[in-house]
């Protein structure tokens, strides 16, 4: 049988490959490489910062603690050295959120979506920082391009709804419910926006509508009698 | 032959080379992965299929452009409009006459970029809105392509009306 390759071909491609592959890994490794003798597995971390995702878990269990001051610092720290890492302006603009800070909370949205402007989530965060300053326009508009970058999403859906209804643009606000709720529960929330706008006579409405499509919901109504319970809760949360 | 041992080298050395790569954020790709999967979810397309209505929230503010979610809804309408007949309401809101009709053409344009055949559509007049709203439009489409309408060259002009006047060019919202 004829040999297809001599010895010494062989050997001299492996060997240009082993070159080849040396050389590709010193570009992908640490610069000081040279100055480093690492002798435990101690020694080999010891000079590295900590990463983004290290610093950040930190900050939740911060948070956790309630030690929102020092949270804040550390979601501060790693935006500054990572812009990148879109999980920390969560963060830091709910910890804003939580201080009654909402502008606060809105540039450091802003600030996020300046480095990912497609990130449905940033924009969702930026659309309740306005709904809760009351700002409905630019929430609206905000909860709209949440939906639009990722429209199967039935929470940014249904933060739109809430808007569209504080704005009293009920049938927009129904038909958005209905997309993503079960008729009763889109009556229902739908009547719980009329009640935060003090339209009592449309909040009735959509109760007794609510009831018709499901008899259960009385007892819900009859638990969260009036002071009219928050809009926001019932179906809109926000995801941080 | 020292082609195909230097492709072999070369395949060597990019294998050696992937071991090295940085990979992206956890976080980032399942952010993603979640993204991709809300888009392909059907339970969504099902119910905008379900109103088949425009609201004014799919358009950009004072504009008879449709905003991204308008977009991506309308591809869904499209996609089923082209394979079955039905109609698509177009609410009108607080629109004036002249930025209604607007969106309608608009509408029109897009069902023919997606797919659905002109001679397919049909204006009519729909039923009176409540809350105070004005009458307005559906755009019908039906069954089956027509094949003795009249020419196809002239697109808005040409879907004749089921009621009011022939031409949609003088489709007014009352």
């Amino acid at each position: 049988m004829k040999k297809l390759f001599s010895t010494t071909t062989v050997c001299a491609t492996v060997m240009l490959a082993a070159t080849l592959a040396c050389l590709a890994m010193v570009g992908c490794s640490d610069n000081n490489w040279a100055n480093k003798t690492p002798t435990d597995e101690f020694d080999v971390s010891a000079g590295r910062k900590p990463t983004a995702q290290t610093m950040f878990s930190l900050a939740r269990i911060l948070v956790s603690q309630g030690k929102d001051q020092e949270a804040s610092v550390m979601l501060d720290r790693i935006i500054h050295q990572e812009p990148n890492f879109i999980p920390a302006y969560c963060e830091l603009s709910e910890i804003l959120m939580r201080q009654q800070d909402l502008d606060g909370a809105a540039k450091v949205l802003s600030a996020g979506l300046q480095v990912a402007p497609r990130q449905s989530l940033l924009w969702n965060n930026l659309g309740m920082c306005y709904l809760f300053a009351q700002k409905y326009d630019k929430a609206l508009e905000s909860f709209t391009v949440a939906s639009g970058i990722a429209p199967s999403s039935a929470m940014y859906r249904s933060n739109m709804a809430t808007t569209l209804g504080m704005q009293g643009r009920y049938e927009e606000a129904m038909a958005l419910y209905q997309q993503v709720l079960p008729m009763d529960e889109a009556h229902y929330n739908l009547g719980v926006v009329c009640q935060a706008r003090n339209d009592m006579a449309r909040a009735k409405q959509e109760f007794d509508s609510a009831t018709a499509a499901n008899p259960q919901i009385k007892a819900r109504l009859s638990a969260t009698t009036a002071p009219a319970a928050p809009a926001i809760p019932v179906a809109a949360r926000p995801i941080f | 032959m020292k082609t195909a041992l230097t492709l072999v080298a070369a395949a060597l050395a990019a294998c050696l080379l992937t071991a090295c790569q940085e990979h992206p954020s956890p976080y980032a790709s399942d952010l993603d992965a979640r993204l991709v999967k809300e888009i392909e979810s059907p339970e969504m397309a099902g119910a905008v299929i379900t109103e088949h209505t425009l609201y004014p929230y799919h358009f950009i503010a004072d504009s008879s452009a449709l905003n991204e979610l308008g977009e991506r809804d309308m591809q869904v309408l499209a996609a089923h409009f082209r394979g079955k007949s039905g109609d698509l309401n177009v609410r009108r809101g607080a629109a004036s006459k002249e930025l209604y009709n607007a969106r309608i053409a608009g509408v029109l344009e897009q069902l023919r970029r997606n797919g659905v055949a002109i001679n397919r559509i049909k204006i009519a007049d729909g039923l009176p809105g409540g809350d105070g709203m004005t009458s307005e439009r559906v755009v019908k489409i039906l069954q089956l392509p027509s094949l003795y309408t009249s020419d196809t060259s002239n697109t808005t002009g040409n879907s004749s009306q089921t009621s009011g006047s022939s031409s949609n060019a003088g489709m007014t919202a009352n």
